[in-house]
């Protein structure tokens, strides 16, 4: 099957409000008196008339500012956040690589986190069953697998979360900003892996504020600012769009 | 690994069908069930955890709560503890079941904010999550009820082997409120507190601590508007064994239950896209 994703006029809107837990004492009394709800909302865009069309093959980069709207719309493609108007049709398994280690219970052992995180991304323990050494020898914890995960250290845990997270064989990858965790020895080994999974999937959306990444890893690259495609194509021509139109305006 | 062929649309002008969407979340349901089961397993393990009794406490801690009341009631009224305990048991325990249920599953979706804005991940697996465990604690509770009944004589009655399918029913009653209450927390945070105080007047309205047959006739009619009612007479009659159980009790409960489930589905599929924005 050939990997896809099509999106069509997407467009997301947060409200911003001012009182973000209005109360129902409040809306009540301001509707029976027929005064203006004091709760004022804002419209923002976080992604605006969004056309893209990524195919197998593309290793799409994505760059943008801080607040552009790059890793909404790895959510929206998700389905985290869903589109309030326009269409986005996703063709192929999804492995989200944004905020790994979500869901992690600290009480538990790092083997049944492993299990618990495949859950919450919907695998069955038979298909962690079958990860679980593959996992347990990336991350290099060894007999720490079986300690509660609130003694690791930060780099322990990033280990396990980042070996959770890359140990499938994705047709889609959606990877945002992350790229290893630890030291010098399991950046490299990390940064390979990623390597790897870049070049066995089929479409690869990546979001990254590193541009040499970028440059050396896409072929297809994206310019997002105010939730809003400014252009899009050859690598080398976006970036240096990037640098002349965005990051030298500000 | 297992191929799957996987398509996801998300059109913002296309919605499904009331019961497509019913099918579709139900067999997300399914495709989550691990997650479904880990989250109950760690749920009833945190209450317990680190403590020498561990698990055993959600036994021993319905048993001494009822060991007390049955002490304290059959002293005060003066009733024969053998049955009036049972008595009081057998609607006081399902009563707390719901209650509880309800009370504790408003919070459930503001309280998975954390996955549901950083993972895709159904939003139904959250209350049932929290059904789930509390139906959970209700066994142990009717486990230790027993046991109790068994310590102070009380028979076993033949209505037992209905009890499973009286739990089903409840389980499926309670999900339609908190589905109902959970959403509306999102929108209202003062629902919560508002259904606490609900459930505490509704507890007098219910024949929890007193037969039905202790209150003035004029007022009786109005236990019939306690939804929750329905549910305690049924519990009482599977466990108590008396008055007899005819198939008009399960009428109210069932009728109840699919009224409420099917609004609180509706309602979650009529604000399902908006939930994330307003968490």
């Amino acid at each position: 099957m050939n990997s896809q994703i099509k999106i069509c006029d997407a467009s997301l809107v947060f409200h911003l409000y001012s009182d973000p837990t209005p109360t129902l004492k409040e809306t009540v009394v301001n509707r029976v008196l027929r005064r203006k709800q004091v709760n004022e909302r804002r419209e923002f865009y976080a992604l605006r008339d969004i056309n893209l069309n990524f195919l197998g093959g593309d290793r799409v980069g994505v760059i943008g500012l801080n607040g552009a709207g790059k890793s909404t719309l790895l959510k929206m493609i998700v389905g985290i956040y869903p589109p309030q108007s326009g269409r986005v049709e996703v063709f192929g398994r999804v492995t989200p690589m944004i905020e790994i280690g979500t869901g992690f219970d600290v009480e538990l052992s790092g083997l049944e986190n492993i299990y618990l995180n495949g859950a919450i991304l919907g695998y069955s323990p038979k298909e962690m069953q079958q990860r679980e050494q593959d996992i347990i020898e990336f991350s290099e914890l060894a007999d720490f697998i079986k300690m509660p995960v609130k003694y690791y250290s930060t780099g322990m845990y990033g280990r396990l979360a980042f070996s959770i997270a890359t140990m499938t064989e994705p047709e889609i990858l959606l990877v945002d900003e992350i790229f290893s965790a630890g030291d010098a020895h399991f950046i490299k080994k990390g940064t390979e892996r990623m390597l790897h999974l870049f070049k066995s999937s089929q479409v690869v959306v990546f979001v990254s504020h590193n541009l040499d990444q970028i440059r050396q890893l896409c072929n297809r690259v994206v310019v997002l600012h105010h939730g809003q495609v400014v252009n899009q194509g050859d690598p080398d021509e976006m970036l240096k769009f990037y640098e002349s139109e965005i990051v030298n305006t500000i | 690994m297992i191929e799957r062929q996987v398509v996801n649309v998300f059109d913002s002008r296309v919605h499904d069908s009331f019961p497509r969407y019913v099918a579709k979340i139900f067999s997300e349901m399914w495709t989550y069930r691990f997650a479904l089961k880990n989250f109950v397993v760690n749920n009833l393990r945190t209450r317990y955890r680190r403590s020498a009794l561990g698990f055993l406490w959600s036994l021993l801690n319905p048993l001494f709560f009822m060991i007390i009341l049955a002490v304290v009631f059959s002293t005060i009224f003066k009733q024969d503890i053998r049955t009036y305990s049972i008595y009081i048991f057998s609607g006081m325990i399902p009563w707390l079941y719901i209650n509880a249920s309800i009370t504790m599953g408003c919070q459930t979706l503001i309280n998975a904010e954390g996955f549901l804005k950083k993972v895709y991940i159904p939003k139904l697996l959250f209350p049932v999550v929290s059904v789930t465990t509390e139906t959970v604690n209700f066994v142990l509770s009717i486990v230790s009820l027993y046991l109790l009944g068994l310590f102070v004589g009380f028979p076993v009655k033949i209505t037992i082997l209905y009890l499973p399918l009286v739990i089903f029913i409840a389980f499926l009653f309670n999900l339609g409120w908190v589905l109902i209450f959970s959403v509306t927390t999102i929108f209202f945070r003062d629902t919560t507190h508002l259904i606490t105080i609900i459930f505490q007047a509704l507890f007098y309205l219910a024949p929890i601590i007193y037969p039905l047959e202790s209150i003035p006739e004029q007022y009786r009619s109005l236990f019939l508007f306690n939804p929750f009612y329905y549910y305690i007479i049924l519990f009482r009659k599977v466990i108590y064994g008396e008055p007899a159980l005819t198939w008009i009790d399960w009428l109210a409960p069932i009728g109840l239950m699919l009224l409420v489930l099917t609004v609180g589905l509706y309602i979650l599929k009529r604000l399902d896209r908006t939930i994330v924005y307003r968490l």
